[in-house]
């Protein structure tokens, strides 16, 4: 079954006193349980095509289907609870919620499905499970200020998963990570896709990032460009014979 | 909901210092505001329940004589008194009030006083043990000194007395002769207010006797009620009251007496005015005779069964006697026999007709006993043609709400030159609503002024919440990207605002409560008009918890609209824009 | 300094925002400020043209043995001492060089008697009407009848009073000859119109030191209106003085002496109550009905005096200084004065005379100036507030200029610089608004019957004023505002570090 589905996506939006075409008739299909990266240079259309799958961004034209559900034309009340139910985010840049702490931050989408009324005990069990997956379970209490670049985004990844979503999208996740940690949340990243099943899409510049991919599709200038298996269908520099799986907490401490 | 307040309030503590600043100006704000509607609140509590209630009472039956405001003599207060017993609820006191204006004159100095008198009861010594400078209370409730009077201590310097000297004192009787007394001054006590400083106490029983007045009268009867500050209460049982207060005729049964022999008779005033002369004419046919003029005293009409019980004719003259109510008396008057008459339906009565002027200067001076005991006593039914004819016993004044109408009802009254008596109910809060009003205008002066600091203050809210906005965009996109629905980032966002409000009203509110604490400490000497704001000399507040908690929600509420704009426009914020923000 | 003026500019303009909240505060108070400045200083002139020029001028003279400054509004209506040695004291204002004008009355309680035995009762003043209205700016305006000339004996009864009487006593005061007119008839008094009761004449009875009582008929000689705040005086009616000294008693053989203590001392030793009272003559109803002859009653204990002779009996002497001359140094020679001649007199200023009107207009001014420190006390906040969060906002941008060499004082200089000009911009608006506002209040005429705004207005009209003080007074204000609540914005600005700017997350 097609977890995703897209036809002919267009979309535009105007730029000062121009209309910049950033995504022009997009066809694309992804199974369930994919890891699929997205490449293409800046301004590709990579960004968009993310946040209009994730249901943060509507097409101008086409139409997404998402677990068979045409979301088209929903309104925003029900896009959300799209996004909090069945998509998990994880950004560039963590984007955690400075207030609270890790734990915290992990259970905040399970506070926000009201509809769902879980118990106390449910949600600090679920948080603390996603936690221990990402390997952060000695820092529960910790503010995302008091963390690394490399636990932050374990955190994010924690906080995509812990709802079991459906898709998890990942914009550029290692962009602000060095090479090692970087390395490391991907091998997380996929090892969580083989257990849990969950359906991958990032987006990436990164041409080391590639190898992980079951799936590559190449967008430029709001065109898809090719979709293939990675390293044939494009042109990889030298690719690393080694795959550094670190500990967690054994990152490098880089911020922006 | 939980949830949203969580982090609401974990991001007022992120960002302290705004926070706190715009804490401070909300807390102060608050303060001034609970202060300001504390003292009108106060100042109202001082003048209502320590100064007017003593001079008017919570509610008061005043009867006027001669349509004059200041004649105040109530003639039978036994009745009233009982009336006030048996009907109005929640009564502390009834007490009887006396006040006149005198010249009083001490050691070589003159000056004015209100020469007030009262009955040495627990709350009176109390207050004069609580306030005593000088003197002995004993001199005032023993009886062994003639005519004690009590003063306070400004008077007292004023006159230049102390205790045991005496005072002279001057003023009219309720005759209107003057009278002049000897008064020995019992104690002196300390006072707190420019109004008591007029005062000076005297037994009522004293004063009743030097100012005419026979024991079963009394000036005014006041009525305090145990509900303190409850206009509502007060209102309530004065519209019973008056209620209650409907006059029946007044009428004197007794006996006419002419040579040696005598007959039963009942004695009715009729009024002089145009319409009941209209009825009179209609009703009462004059046999003989005219009617009496209307200036004229001690000419009566006679009817026809007492007129040919003694043979009598115009222009003869008869004694009139009866027994009066109070102190086993008979009063006796002589009437001369203006003319003769008949009426249908009573013409088989001994009736005597007087006008206003001659009815009344006996039936108010000499109180009848109650002449619907006599069987053979003419009561007038009310159905009775004649009946609006016969003077009443009172006149009722109407209810008035306001003091300004109170003074119109009054100048009406006067006007009247009725010789009757009025009768008025009141409560102190009518007679002296303008201590009310005074208290409205200060709150709104307050309120109004407090309105001007909060704009401004709530445009320091609503910029620092407009900054804080943007600020928080990235994470206002990922909450959004995360599953948070829209209006939970509106509700986020007022949270914010309306916690910190809440927070910082209740520190206004202890800190003005400490303002008031330390406001009352000091002890404020002065003789100005600032003194009518001082109780013992000191600032008096009265803070309210309704007023507090009307206020406390007005001001969240107020908070919670000006946080709803930038609330609206960060929930409105689109997830994509809000991601790709940076600062 | 061009540089930071530049820079300080471009950013007011792109933080628009910012520059709006602090520029409303600022013109919100600077407007506030101004209007309330105006208010208190046209509220001070017209209680001046009000009080001083026109009813006590600026120094009142009082007996020495007079307790209480405040005279004029006495609760009750408590007498005021006579002043002993008039002679002296008059001869201590002439020759003080300091003095422009003065004038000696006599200020009272009289009871108002009646026919019907009722009691009414009245202040009056005991003058020498022509210098009166002399000194005065001819503050006593005619309603009806005449006013008093010289030697004339008789009463001007205000409107107010007219009013009270007929409400409380049932009789309307007319001047003799003078037709009824029913502009001067109060709303009450029309209705009753035909049944009016017209009286000529009054009957005062004053009551002395002395503790005698001596009534007077008087012949209404006027109805009049005070012009400037006749709600506070109308409860005086004007005699003439030597109609005064005879219902007060103060009619004596030897000028001077005004005091007679073997007397008094008789008098309190008298075991007879009444002969205290013994001129007495109301002990029934019907003394109006009584006719007076006044040089016999008088005549009796003074020989009375020849006209144009003054006795020297006064209670008050008002005092009006020339132009310039201040109160409070004038006020201490003439106490040295008086000390030095010997006279039993004190010299007090106005305010204090007046006690309870100078006590109320000075509750409304401090009440006013309060108001006006509140809001700036608030406004400070949250300038404060807003300026320090506009500073975090800047961190990497102060950050980078200190990082390409910029000084803190170049940074503390733009800042201030910033807050200078929106401060200057939106409060000097705020006072040309506040400027404007009071013509346009002067302009509206507001008037009021409430005596209490008509003591805040200074006049039954609102008319505020702004002098160029008040002007200068708000500049300042308005300068040390700025200055305080740019303070600690300007430290937290200071202390930003090109590091800050690189590594803030």
């Amino acid at each position: 079954m097609n977890m995703i589905e897209m036809k002919d996506i267009r979309k535009e939006y105007p730029l000062g006193e121009t209309v910049v075409h950033a995504l022009r008739g997009i066809d694309l299909s992804v199974q369930e349980g994919g890891f699929i990266s997205i490449i293409g240079p800046s301004g590709s259309g990579k960004t968009t095509l993310l946040n209009i799958i994730g249901c943060i961004d509507t097409p101008t034209e086409g139409s997404v289907k998402i677990g068979g559900e045409d979301i088209t034309s929903l309104d925003d009340k029900k896009l959300t609870n799209i996004r909090l139910f069945k998509v998990g985010f994880i950004f560039q840049t963590f984007n955690l919620i400075p207030v609270l702490n890790l734990l915290e931050n992990v259970e905040f989408p399970l506070l926000l499905m009201k509809e769902h009324k879980l118990s106390k005990t449910d949600i600090r069990e679920r948080a603390e499970k996603a936690i221990e997956e990402v390997g952060l379970k000695d820092f529960l209490d910790h503010r995302p200020a008091e963390l690394s670049g490399g636990q932050r985004q374990r955190v994010a990844i924690a906080r995509a998963l812990v709802t079991n979503p459906q898709i998890v999208l990942a914009d550029e996740p290692t962009a602000n990570l060095d090479s090692e940690t970087g390395a490391a949340i991907l091998e997380l990243m996929k090892h969580l896709n083989e257990t849990e099943k969950t359906t991958f899409i990032f987006s990436t510049h990164d041409p080391d990032v590639l190898k992980y991919a079951s799936q590559v599709v190449k967008i430029r200038d709001g065109h898809i460009e090719s979709t293939g298996k990675p390293g044939r269908s494009l042109k990889t520099g030298k690719t690393r014979s080694k795959a550094h799986v670190g500990k967690a907490g054994s990152t490098g401490k880089r911020r922006r | 909901m939980r949830l949203i307040l969580a982090l609401s309030l974990r991001n007022l503590l992120r960002q302290k210092r705004r926070n706190l600043f715009l804490g401070i100006a909300i807390c102060f704000g608050m303060m001034i505001l609970v202060l300001a509607i504390s003292f009108s609140q106060g100042l109202t509590d001082t003048l209502l329940n320590r100064v007017v209630v003593y001079i008017a009472g919570h509610m008061s039956i005043v009867t006027m004589e001669e349509s004059n405001k200041d004649r105040r003599i109530i003639r039978d207060k036994e009745k009233f008194i009982n009336i006030v017993k048996s009907n109005i609820k929640d009564i502390k006191k009834v007490w009887e009030s006396i006040g006149v204006f005198a010249r009083v004159i001490g050691n070589s100095r003159a000056d004015n006083a209100i020469i007030v008198g009262r009955v040495a009861d627990k709350d009176f010594l109390e207050y004069l043990g609580q306030n005593l400078v000088e003197g002995n209370l004993g001199d005032f409730t023993s009886g062994a000194v003639e005519n004690p009077v009590i003063l306070y201590s400004n008077k007292a310097k004023t006159l230049g007395v102390k205790y045991r000297d005496t005072i002279n004192a001057r003023f009219a009787t309720i005759t209107k002769q003057q009278q002049s007394v000897r008064l020995n001054v019992a104690a002196v006590l300390r006072s707190s207010n420019l109004f008591e400083e007029m005062a000076m106490f005297v037994n009522l029983k004293d004063l009743k006797s030097l100012v005419g007045l026979k024991p079963h009268e009394t000036g005014a009867l006041y009525i305090s009620f145990k509900r303190i500050n409850n206009p509502d209460h007060a209102i309530r049982e004065a519209i019973k009251l008056h209620k209650l207060l409907k006059p029946d005729v007044a009428v004197i049964y007794g006996e006419a007496v002419n040579k040696n022999r005598s007959s039963n008779a009942t004695a009715l005033g009729y009024a002089g005015d145009k319409e009941s002369l209209s009825i009179m004419n209609k009703h009462v046919s004059l046999l003989s005779g005219a009617m009496p003029a209307e200036k004229s005293e001690n000419e009566a009409l006679v009817s026809k069964n007492l007129a040919a019980d003694f043979k009598l004719r115009s222009g003869d003259r008869i004694t009139y006697r009866y027994k009066n109510k109070y102190e086993n008396l008979t009063t006796e008057n002589r009437y001369r026999v203006a003319g003769i008459f008949n009426s249908a339906g009573i013409s088989d009565r001994n009736i005597i007709l007087l006008n206003e002027r001659s009815f009344y200067k006996t039936y108010l001076q000499n109180l009848p006993a109650d002449a619907r005991k006599y069987k053979q006593a003419y009561v007038p039914l009310r159905r009775s043609a004649l009946y609006p004819v016969f003077e009443p016993e009172w006149k009722l004044l109407p209810r008035t709400s306001t003091f300004e109408a109170m003074q119109l009802k009054m100048r009406d009254m006067t006007k009247t030159k009725w010789k009757g008596p009025w009768l008025d109910v009141r409560t102190m809060y009518e007679s002296a609503d303008f201590i009310l009003k005074l208290e409205y205008a200060l709150k709104l002066v307050a309120f109004t002024a407090v309105l001007i600091l909060f704009f401004i203050i709530l445009i320091g809210v609503l910029n620092t919440l407009r900054m804080t906005v943007r600020e928080r965009t990235r994470e206002i996109g990922t909450m959004r990207a995360i599953g948070m629905q829209r209006t939970d980032v509106k509700y986020l966002f007022i949270a914010e605002t309306v916690l910190l409000t809440a927070i910082a009203c209740v520190a206004g509110i202890i800190l003005s409560f400490i303002v008031m604490w330390v406001l009352g400490l000091f002890t404020i000497n002065t003789d100005s008009v600032l003194s009518i704001l001082l109780v013992n000399r000191r600032l008096h507040f009265l803070p309210t918890a309704a007023s507090i908690a009307g206020n406390y929600i007005l001001i969240i509420l107020m908070a919670a609209a000006t946080a709803y704009f930038p609330a609206r426009r960060a929930s409105n914020l689109s997830a994509v824009t809000a991601l790709g923000h940076f600062e | 300094m061009a540089l930071i003026a530049r820079i300080a500019w471009r950013n007011i303009q792109r933080h628009r925002g910012k520059s709006l909240v602090i520029g409303i505060i600022l013109f919100l108070g600077a407007l506030i400020m101004t209007i309330g400045n105006g208010v208190v200083s046209g509220m001070e002139r017209g209680l001046r043209d009000g009080i001083i020029n026109r009813f006590t001028g600026q120094i009142v003279v009082i007996s020495g043995r007079q307790e209480q400054d405040n005279v004029i509004f006495t609760p009750l209506g408590k007498d005021v001492q006579v002043i002993t040695g008039y002679e002296k004291i008059k001869h201590a204002l002439e020759t003080s060089g300091y003095v422009d004008k003065f004038i000696p009355v006599g200020k009272g309680l009289t009871l108002v008697l009646n026919e019907n035995g009722d009691v009414g009762y009245s202040l009056v003043l005991g003058v020498n009407f022509e210098e009166y209205q002399k000194m005065f700016m001819n503050n006593v305006k005619l309603v009806e009848g005449a006013f008093l000339n010289k030697d004339d004996r008789g009463i001007l009864i205000t409107s107010g009073n007219r009013k009270r009487f007929y409400d409380e006593l049932d009789f309307w005061f007319m001047p003799e000859g003078v037709k009824l007119n029913d502009k001067n008839l109060t709303d009450e008094a029309l209705k009753y119109k035909d049944r009016l009761d017209v009286k000529n004449d009054i009957v005062l009875m004053g009551s002395s030191m002395e503790n005698t009582t001596m009534d007077l008929r008087l012949k209404v000689k006027g109805i009049v209106k005070y012009e400037y705040l006749d709600d506070y005086w109308k409860n005086f009616n004007i005699i003439d003085i030597e109609s005064f000294r005879e219902a007060f008693q103060y009619v004596t053989a030897s000028d001077a002496a005004v005091n007679i203590p073997s007397y008094q001392r008789k008098l309190l030793e008298t075991d007879n109550l009444d002969s205290l009272f013994e001129d007495n003559v109301v002990t029934k109803a019907g003394a109006g009905n009584k006719k007076y002859e006044i040089a016999e009653l008088i005549g009796k204990r003074a020989a009375r005096k020849k006209p144009g002779i003054d006795s020297g009996a006064y209670n008050i002497i008002f005092v009006k200084l020339k132009k310039g001359g201040s109160i409070e140094k004038s006020l201490r020679k003439l106490n040295d004065a008086f000390k030095a001649a010997g006279a039993e007199a004190r010299a007090v200023p106005w305010g204090n005379a007046v006690g309870q009107l100078a006590d109320l207009a000075m509750i409304m001014r401090g009440a006013t100036i309060g108001f006006v420190m509140l809001i700036f006390f608030v406004a400070v906040i949250i300038i404060m507030n807003t300026l320090s969060m506009a500073a975090l906002e800047r961190v990497s941008e102060i950050g980078m200029m200190r990082a390409v060499g910029a000084q803190k004082s170049f940074i503390s200089g733009m800042f201030f610089a910033e807050t200078a000009v929106i401060s200057s911009v939106f409060g000097g608006a705020g006072i040309i608004a506040g400027g404007i506002c009071i013509s346009i209040l002067n302009l509206l005429h507001i008037t009021t019957d409430n005596n209490i705004l008509e003591l805040l207005f200074g006049g039954n009209v609102l008319r505020p004023t702004l002098g160029f003080f008040d002007i200068m007074i708000g500049v300042i204000e308005l300068a040390v505002v700025t200055v305080i609540a740019a303070a600690y914005p300007l430290t937290v600005a200071r202390r930003i570090t090109p590091l800050d700017a690189v590594t803030r997350d």
